[in-house]
């Protein structure tokens, strides 16, 4: 390379960089927010890797897979929940008469004997 | 990754506001940069994080060439003028057209430069700005650009003889 073209050169870098130098407040605002955007993209990248989607999607489909087969309205068992029992022990009444149902045998054989 | 970005959005701004002459479609070519490297390159070496770069920037606009030439095309057949591409293309080929020699004499030094380089095929405008001004080696802006090392010699040495004719005023 000539002396005249290295000369020619520095000359076109220092121009080149003095035209980068003198941007307008509103480009350089617009060249900012896209920096910040694509920062944010890399964040969102590194969070989420690029390859998770396939096996995500696959486990997603195979769960809804699963649950379209095998899960038929109505054939989910009713669960004890013990409502019925909690009914019972609710009852002081009916409580008593439990409790006191072998005088009530007793009674009864006593009547049928007599009778 | 926002220290390199820093580092290079105003020069990628630069040479896509001089390869397509004009500012709005720059900036969303310098996004479109951005964009697509974080997300496909970001974590390879840093080393290699520049010529990556400027590699997918080369290759926006010479899409947003691609584009333009057929919008273009397209346009002969529609009677109304286009806005953004197709005027941008016309008036880059008229700047050609014209003596560019009459126009650097009214403007200054840098954006005298900015027209020369402007009024430059695409291809010489992409050596000159690879190799003189991000100084990358012949290699490596072979690699960018895509050509062979031959072809980045001829498309420099053709830009720098054109641009120093046309500036000798200015230097």
């Amino acid at each position: 390379m000539s002396k005249d073209e290295k000369d020619f050169l520095d000359f076109a870098r220092k121009r080149l960089n003095q035209g980068t130098e003198n941007l307008d407040p509103d480009t350089r605002y617009k060249l900012l927010a896209m920096r910040n955007r694509a920062l944010d993209i890399q964040k969102s990248k590194n969070w989420f890797p690029q390859w998770a989607p396939l096996p995500v999607m696959g486990l997603l489909t195979a769960i809804l897979f699963i649950i379209l087969v095998y899960a038929k309205p109505g054939s989910v068992p009713k669960l004890d929940t013990g409502l019925e029992d909690l009914e019972i022990l609710a009852s002081v009444d009916q409580l008593e008469l439990y409790e006191d149902l072998e005088f009530y045998d007793w009674l009864a054989n006593e009547n049928y004997e007599a009778g | 990754m926002e220290i390199f970005l820093a580092s290079v959005e105003r020069r990628a701004y630069r040479m896509a506001e001089i390869g397509t002459d004009n500012s709005d479609e720059a900036l969303d070519i310098v996004q479109e940069a951005m964009f697509g490297f974080v997300r496909n390159y970001s974590a390879r070496p840093e080393e290699e994080w520049r010529p990556l770069f400027f590699r997918i920037l080369q290759n926006k606009i010479r899409d947003w060439h691609r584009k333009a030439k057929v919008k273009k095309g397209l346009g002969l057949f529609w009677p109304f003028k286009g806005t953004d591409p197709e005027n941008s293309i016309q008036e880059l080929e008229d700047a050609k057209e014209k003596n560019v020699l009459d126009a650097l004499e009214t403007s200054d030094s840098v954006e005298a430069m900015h027209m020369a380089i402007r009024a430059l095929p695409l291809r010489q405008q992409q050596a000159f700005l690879l190799r003189a001004w991000e100084e990358f080696s012949v290699k490596e802006t072979a690699k960018i650009m895509q050509v062979s090392e031959g072809s980045v010699k001829t498309h420099f040495s053709r830009a720098v003889s054109t641009l120093r004719e046309n500036l000798k005023d200015h230097e």
